[in-house]
């Protein structure tokens, strides 16, 4: 048997013992996360397996965060409008990403409205189909109707 | 590697990848307990995706690359080995946003499979309610941030809550309460559960549905309860309240801030009372509560904030050897803790995620003081937190149906639920063949490139012109996780790979430096000498380290067998004490003895907390 040969069965044997490992240990992390609940700060989307690992993570910066915010709003608007999904759903779901982000009033901030817009450009809607979004979906109110104009006016 | 070359590698990967023309391709090296496989994900930016095994389902995750270094290098002793892709600012979004994409999928899948639950639950309640057994109540977030009993009008809540349903009434008129209350009592008399359709699980496809019958319902409740609230004043529970630091009094700067802030937010409190939303209730409940914590804050001179905990989050027992980590993470939650105070000064008007953030630094502060103190559970629960103030709610209100309509209901709940967690399982279970964190980060690359374009049949020829080389998610041996890692080495257009050593490697590498490497070697070769392992909680035991022992590793695995064995022997001695867990950390133990005698290594050791000043740097 050549060195090569040597080294390749080697190689070999060390997959085969490690496939072994795997198959008896299950590979890939596990989530020690409970079953989560609708209860959002249950079903965090960080995964988290440390005991003490209770940090808030707060040293990102005000820009950071929103930006994070709203590429957030942006997706799920996205994938809410591909998906075909009925209006009276889209309030919950957009409120359960707010309040990953700890926020509550998701109608207050602006963020939430520029996000919705960036979202339904991202989604190919046509301007004259996002009139049908910002009255839907604004609810009537004229500062969430014109930060979803800018955020979609931004996004194309 | 000399420290230094480690270290300037280290900083070089650590630097951002570019975002919109590279991704990394991580793998996370194995270790005892929560991944013996070892581990892959993919990071965009600051944001790491990873599918993890929860419940018997493949689960995509997101973390924080901070939050992610921090866990899995530091914490868990697992070094990284970064491979750094070059691609297309197109190819990039295109794969940024099928991971997104598939992220929020996956979480609203595991949401509603929650909501059906809910609703079983619910149907069950009222069953046996009817039935006498019980009065059904539900639990409703905001419910329980003011006590039951009302209280006299003149009192410092009485009065803010009064100026509160002034300026509503001035804003919405004067019959705005009375209507909002009728209606939100039609909507409780008209609720029934509903037969929904179910979207089939996907990984593309967001499930989209109306909200469901317990959700439709908690949100009633708390709208009923917010209108309560103003219609007769109740008092902020003072043991839902944390106090920022009572030595020193508010400067002017600060009360200033606050009265910005509670002016800003009663202003917003008085629209969001007549919002469309249909979960308005809790929201306005917690913002009431805020805002009264906020005048008592200005009344008393001090930061006086909701406890951010749920009810629900993890209470950690302390032992002896968690106790010692209590000063640095008192530390390290007091940093934060100034750093969210700053970041509410420097602002303006009430911008809630930055409240939020303060809440929840100063609870865990407050949390960790409490231990040091004396109490003997730590509440912990990670991320930026909302304060929920649950509370059970009575049912009474809602229609009364007859028992066998419930019956009915309850039967069809039950059945959608199974239906849908066996869907589920259908869809996303676990298999360490065929579906795990290796096979399904190359399905979503599939995907991102099935949907920008690529035809199924020339999908390895899009793949080799976006990405440099195709990896085809169950080809050979890539479903385990070091395999993958070299063939994104040897397929895809890696820029850089960089090999971060995990936090215990680091140090070692360090101490040789200033050190004869022998006395390291020797000193840092077992659990009682070591210097930079402290045995945590959760490893099982054993005496040598042998990641970094090769040809020693089966020898020394068999003295780490022959003492985990022995541990057992005497765990079962101690049952009736410990309650099994010397007897758990023995079986554990030899169980990652074995591979040790094969030249195999699993386990590197864990750490509860590691220091600040100890922690690798770029790591948080």
């Amino acid at each position: 048997m050549t060195n090569r040969d040597g080294f390749r069965t080697g190689r070999r044997l060390i997959v085969a013992l490690l496939l072994t490992a795997a198959l008896a240990s299950g590979g890939c992390s596990f989530s020690y996360s409970s079953k989560s609940s609708s209860d959002s700060s249950k079903s965090s989307s960080e995964s988290s397996s440390s005991p003490f690992d209770s940090s808030s993570a707060s040293s990102s910066s005000d820009r950071a965060a929103k930006q994070s915010y709203q590429q957030d709003i942006a997706d799920y608007t996205k994938a809410y409008v591909i998906s075909g999904g009925a209006d009276s759903g889209f309030p919950n779901g957009i409120g359960d990403i707010a309040r990953k982000h700890g926020v509550s009033d998701w109608e207050s901030d602006q963020s939430t409205w520029e996000g919705v817009g960036a979202g339904l450009a991202a989604a190919n809607v046509k301007p004259d189909q996002l009139d049908t979004y910002k009255n839907n979906w604004g609810a009537g109110d004229p500062e969430a109707m014109k930060s979803i104009q800018r955020g979609y006016d931004r996004a194309r | 590697m000399a420290p230094s070359t480690v270290a300037v590698a280290i900083l070089a990967v650590l630097a951002t990848p570019v975002a919109g023309s590279t991704f990394d391709y991580l793998h996370i090296e194995a270790n005892e307990g929560n991944s013996s496989g070892g581990h892959v994900a993919i990071r965009f930016a600051d944001r790491v995706y990873h599918f993890q095994h929860d419940h018997g389902l493949v689960r995509l995750r997101r973390d924080s690359w901070k939050h992610f270094e921090y866990l899995y290098r530091t914490l868990k002793n697992r070094g990284i080995s970064v491979s750094r892709v070059e691609i297309s600012p197109e190819t990039y979004e295109n794969l940024r946003s099928a991971f997104q994409r598939r992220f929020i999928v996956g979480e609203r899948e595991i949401g509603l499979g929650d909501d059906l639950h809910r609703d079983t639950v619910l149907l069950e309640d009222l069953l046996a309610s009817r039935g006498g057994a019980t009065a059904a109540r539900l639990r409703v977030p905001g419910a329980g941030f003011f006590e039951p009993t009302s209280l006299p009008a003149d009192s410092v809540d009485g009065r803010i809550l009064a100026t509160m349903r002034r300026q509503v009434l001035a804003r919405h008129g004067a019959t705005f309460l009375g209507e909002r209350r009728r209606d939100v009592e039609r909507h409780l008399a008209d609720l029934e559960p509903t037969s929904p359709h179910m979207p089939p699980p996907s990984t593309t496809r967001y499930p989209s549905t109306e909200p469901l019958f317990a959700r439709r319902t908690t949100d009633l409740l708390a709208a009923a309860t917010a209108l309560d609230l103003l219609a007769t004043p109740h008092r902020l529970r003072t043991d839902r309240l944390v106090t920022a630091s009572a030595r020193r009094p508010l400067s002017t700067r600060e009360r200033a801030r606050l009265r910005d802030a509670a002016d800003t937010l009663a202003e917003s409190l008085t629209r969001l009372i007549a919002s469309r939303r249909p979960d308005w209730g809790y929201p306005f409940l917690l913002g009431t509560a805020r805002l009264v914590a906020l005048e008592r804050s200005l009344q008393r001179g001090r930061w006086i904030l909701l406890d951010a905990l749920p009810s629900d989050a993890q209470a950690l027992r302390l032992d002896s050897r968690r106790r010692h980590a209590l000063p640095g993470l008192l530390a390290d939650a007091e940093v934060d803790r100034d750093a969210a105070v700053q970041k509410v000064l420097a602002g303006d008007g009430f911008a809630e995620s930055e409240w939020s953030e303060l809440e929840t630094a100063v609870t865990h502060v407050a949390e960790l003081r409490r231990v040091r103190a004396g109490a003997s559970t730590l509440r912990v629960r990670h991320g930026i937190l909302l304060p929920r103030g649950e509370a059970p709610v009575s049912l009474a209100t809602t229609p009364r149906f007859h028992p066998a309509q419930i019956t009915r209901w309850l039967r069809a709940a039950r059945q959608r639920e199974a239906d849908y967690t066996a869907a589920l399982r259908e869809a996303h279970g676990y298999n360490l063949l065929l579906r795990n964190c290796v096979s399904e980060i190359f399905r979503t690359i599939d995907t991102a490139l099935l949907e920008s374009g690529a035809e199924p049949e020339n999908l390895r020829d899009a793949s080799t012109e976006r990405l440099g080389g195709y990896i085809a998610p169950l080809a050979g041996l890539n479903f385990i996780p070091f395999v993958s890692a070299q063939r994104v080495r040897s397929t895809y257009s890696v820029a850089a790979n960089v090999e971060l050593p995990s936090y215990r490697d680091y140090h070692v590498e360090r101490m040789r430096a200033s050190e004869p490497s022998l006395r390291v070697a020797l000193r840092e070769s077992n659990v009682w000498t070591s210097t930079l392992y402290t045995p945590s909680a959760e490893d099982g035991f054993f005496v040598f380290f042998t990641d970094r022992r090769l040809l020693l590793r089966p020898v020394l695995g068999a003295v780490n067998l022959l003492a985990s064995t022995a541990e057992s022997g005497f765990g079962v001695a101690m049952l009736p004490i410990d309650r099994g867990r010397s007897l758990h950390a023995g079986l554990s133990g030899a169980l990652f003895s074995l591979p040790e005698l094969l030249f195999v290594n699993l386990r590197k050791g864990s750490n509860d907390y590691v220091p600040t000043d100890m922690r690798p740097p770029g790591t948080p």
